[in-house]
C-alpha cells in the first residue's frame, strides 16, 4: 500500500518545495570566465613592474610555472592527496554524525533540549583549543586533522539535518500513518525524500567547510597537505608556491561543491521534473 | 626705548617659541615595533627601554605591535610599511633570497633558544643519539625545524638516520608527556619547565651548543638604514640599554614587565624562570654584535636544507655597523660577566 502511494507522495513533496527559479544566467555562462580573465589581466599588470617584490605576490607566469613544476614533480599530488583523504575522512565523520545526532534532536524534543545548547556552545569553542587535545589522544597527522575537520563541518549539518527533518508536511506524516507505515518506511519514503533539498544544502556547505578546514588542521600539526604546502611556502616567502596551494584548494572546492551539486540534481531530478 | 626694547623682546619669545615647537615635533619620530608572539615578560628588555625613556632619548616614540604572524611582519618591514621589527635571524637570510630588502641590525639572542628535550631516563644523551629515534617538532618548517637541522649537520646524521620527524604543534607538553615522541624540539626558556610541571623530569639538549645559529634580532630595511641611519642607532642604542639593564637586575625588569604584559603576576615563579632562563641566551660583551660565523652556519643549514638555493651575500644580510659602543652602554654587563657567559 504504502509503496502505491510514494508516487503521489513525490509528488505532494514536490509541491511542498520551494518554487523553481528561473534561471537567465543560462545563456551568461561566460561571464565567470571574463571575470577571471579580467582578474588575470589586472594581477598580470600589479605584477609587472615587481622590482624584486615577489615575496608580496608572484606574478601570475611564475605562479605558472610553479604549478607546472610541483605538479611534473609530484609534490602537488602529494599534497593534494593527503588532504583530500583528510577531507574524506572529516566530511564522512561529521556529516554522519550530524544526521544521526540531528535526526534524533528534529525528533525527540527532550534530546534537543539536552544536546542543542552544548552543540551550539561547542561550535563557539576555538580548534586552536581543541586541537592539542586531538594531538594528546590520537597522535598528529591525519586522524587529529580529519576529526578537526569533522568538528568544523559538522554544526551546518546538524542544522540542516534538523530543519530538513521538521520541514516535513504534517499532512503527509498524517497520510502514512493513515497507511500503516513502518517507522522505517517513514524514514526512508517520506522524510529523507523530503528532507533532501535542505539536506543538499547543508552538504553543499559542508564540502566547502571541509576544505577550509583540512588547512585549519594543517595549520597546526601537518608533514603534508595543501595547508602544510602554503604555510611552508610562505615561510620561505615563496609566494609561487602559496598561490599554487590557493588555487588548487579553491579548485578542490569548486569541484567537491559540483559534485554534490551534481549529486543533488540527480536525486532531485523527480522534483526538477514536477515543475 | 623702553617700547622698542619690550618689542623686540616679545618678538624674540615668539620667534623662540614658534621655532621650538616644530623642533620638538621632529625630535620624537613614530616608531612601530613588531614583535613576534603575544606580549611576554621573554620582551622585558624592550619595556625597560620603553619605561626608563631610553626609546625617547632617543628621539623615537614608540609603539609596540605582537603578532604570530612573523612572516607577514617581515613583509611589511621590507616594503617599508613598517621600520623595525624583532624577528628570528634565518627569516631575514630567507626574505633576502627572495629579494625582501631587509637587514639584521642588532642580534638581541646570542645564543639560538630552542633544543630537544627527553625524558630525563632516556637514552638519547646528544645529539647523534637521536637517530632511530621519532622526535617532534612544532611544524616541519620554522626556526625550530631549521634548529633541527642544524643540530643532525652538527651531529653528523641526516633527518633520515631517524624513525620520524612528527609535527605535534605548539603545545608540546602533553605530546612528550604523552610519550608519543621520543624527543622533542622546544623553546628552551620555558618549555622543560612546563613539561617537568605536567609529568617527569626532562634533559635538554641546548642546539647552541653544537651548532649556534642566529635568532631574533632588530630587523630593519635598506630605506631605512639609507634615509635614516640615525634612528637606527636609536633603536639599536635604547634596546642595548634596555637589555642591559634587564640583565644587571632582572627583578626590576620583571616588575616592569608586569606593565606590559597583562595577567604577570607578582609572583608568578615560572614567568620568572622565563626571564631569567632567557639572559643566558642575551649575555655577550658586546650586545647586539652579530658573529659572522653565527651567520654563516646558519645559511649554510638553510642551504643544506634545500630552502636557500641562490647564493646570498651576507654581508647585506646583517650589518654590525649600527651598534652602540660597549662603552655606550650604561649598566652594561661587566667583562668578566660577560666572558663567563660566553665561556
Amino acid at each position: 500500500m504504502v509503496e502505491q502511494v510514494d508516487q503521489s507522495l513525490r509528488v505532494s513533496l514536490r509541491n511542498a518545495s520551494p518554487a523553481a527559479t528561473y534561471w537567465p544566467a543560462r545563456r551568461l555562462r561566460w561571464l565567470p570566465a571574463l571575470v577571471a580573465l579580467l582578474v588575470l589581466l589586472l594581477w598580470y599588470l600589479l605584477t609587472l613592474d615587481n622590482r624584486g617584490a615577489a615575496f608580496v605576490v608572484a606574478p601570475p607566469l611564475a605562479v605558472a610555472q610553479q604549478f607546472i613544476t610541483l605538479l611534473a614533480n609530484g609534490t602537488l599530488l602529494r599534497h593534494v592527496g593527503t588532504t583530500l583523504i583528510e577531507i574524506a575522512l572529516g566530511f564522512t565523520l561529521g556529516v554522519g554524525c550530524a544526521f544521526i545526532l540531528g535526526y534524533g534532536i528534529a525528533k525527540n524534543v527532550l534530546l534537543e533540549q539536552v544536546i542543542s545548547p552544548y552543540a551550539v556552545g561547542f561550535q563557539a569553542v576555538p580548534i586552536v583549543a581543541i586541537a592539542p587535545v586531538l594531538i594528546r589522544f590520537f597522535g598528529p597527522g591525519l586522524i587529529s586533522n580529519g576529526i578537526i575537520c569533522a568538528l568544523i563541518v559538522f554544526f551546518p549539518m546538524l542544522v540542516s539535518t534538523i530543519v530538513g527533518v521538521r520541514s516535513v508536511d504534517p499532512n503527509l506524516r498524517d497520510l502514512m500513518r493513515s497507511l500503516t507505515a513502518t517507522p522505517w518506511q517513514m524514514f526512508t519514503r517520506l522524510e529523507i525524500p523530503a528532507a533532501l533539498p535542505v539536506l543538499f544544502g547543508g552538504l553543499k556547505i559542508s564540502t566547502t567547510l571541509a576544505v577550509a578546514a583540512a588547512v585549519v588542521g594543517e595549520a597546526i600539526s601537518a608533514n603534508a597537505g595543501l595547508g602544510f604546502l602554503i604555510y611552508s611556502s610562505r615561510y620561505v616567502y615563496d609566494t609561487s608556491s602559496v598561490l599554487v596551494g590557493v588555487f588548487t584548494l579553491t579548485a578542490l572546492a569548486l569541484a567537491l561543491y559540483t559534485l554534490v551539486s551534481r549529486i543533488e540534481r540527480r536525486w532531485l531530478a523527480w522534483q526538477q521534473r514536477g515543475r | 626705548m623702553v617700547r622698542l626694547f619690550r618689542l623686540l623682546s616679545i618678538i624674540l619669545v615668539l620667534t623662540v617659541g614658534l621655532a621650538a615647537v616644530p623642533a620638538s615635533g621632529q625630535a620624537m619620530t613614530p616608531v612601530t615595533l613588531f614583535l613576534g608572539y603575544i606580549p611576554n615578560v621573554q620582551f622585558a628588555p624592550v619595556y625597560v627601554a620603553m619605561e626608563r625613556g631610553y626609546f625617547k632619548q632617543a628621539g623615537i616614540d614608540l609603539t609596540l605591535e605582537n603578532s604570530f604572524d612573523e612572516t607577514d611582519g617581515v613583509t611589511r618591514i621590507a616594503t617599508n610599511k613598517l621600520q623595525f621589527g624583532l624577528i628570528s635571524g634565518e627569516q631575514v637570510i630567507l626574505a633576502r633570497t627572495q629579494g625582501a630588502p631587509v637587514v639584521y641590525v642588532f642580534r638581541w639572542y646570542q645564543r639560538f633558544p630552542v633544543g630537544v628535550v627527553v625524558p630525563a631516563d632516556s637514552d638519547i644523551k646528544e645529539p647523534k643519539d637521536l637517530a632511530g629515534h621519532v622526535v617532534g617538532v612544532p611544524g616541519k618548517f620554522g626556526a625550530s625545524y631549521v634548529g633541527l637541522q642544524a643540530l643532525l649537520n652538527a651531529a653528523g646524521i641526516k633527518e633520515s638516520d631517524l624513525k620520524d620527524v612528527k609535527a605535534i604543534g605548539f603545545d608540546t607538553a602533553p605530546v612528550v608527556c604523552g610519550r608519543q615522541v621520543d624527543a622533542s624540539v622546544i623553546y628552551i626558556a620555558n618549555e622543560p619547565a612546563q613539561i617537568e610541571s605536567q609529568c617527569f623530569k626532562v634533559r635538554v639538549i641546548q642546539i647552541a651548543d653544537y651548532a649556534n645559529i642566529v635568532s631574533n634580532g632588530l630587523m630593519t630595511n635598506e630605506t631605512t638604514l639609507k634615509d635614516k641611519p640615525d634612528l637606527v642607532r636609536g633603536m639599536t642604542a635604547a634596546l642595548a640599554k634596555g637589555l642591559a639593564d634587564t640583565l644587571a637586575d632582572p627583578k626590576a625588569a620583571y616588575d616592569i614587565s608586569r606593565k606590559y604584559v597583562e595577567n604577570l603576576k607578582a609572583d608568578d615563579p615560572v614567568q620568572y624562570a622565563v626571564l631569567t632562563n632567557s639572559l643566558e641566551l642575551w649575555k655577550t660583551d658586546h650586545l647586539g654584535y652579530s658573529d659572522p660565523a653565527a651567520w654563516k652556519l646558519t645559511l649554510d643549514t638553510l642551504q643544506a636544507m634545500g630552502l636557500v638555493k641562490e647564493p646570498v651575500d651576507l654581508s647585506k644580510v646583517f650589518s654590525n655597523d649600527y651598534l652602540p659602543a660597549p662603552s655606550a652602554v650604561p649598566g652594561g654587563i661587566p667583562t668578566a660577566q660577560a666572558t663567563d657567559a660566553a665561556g
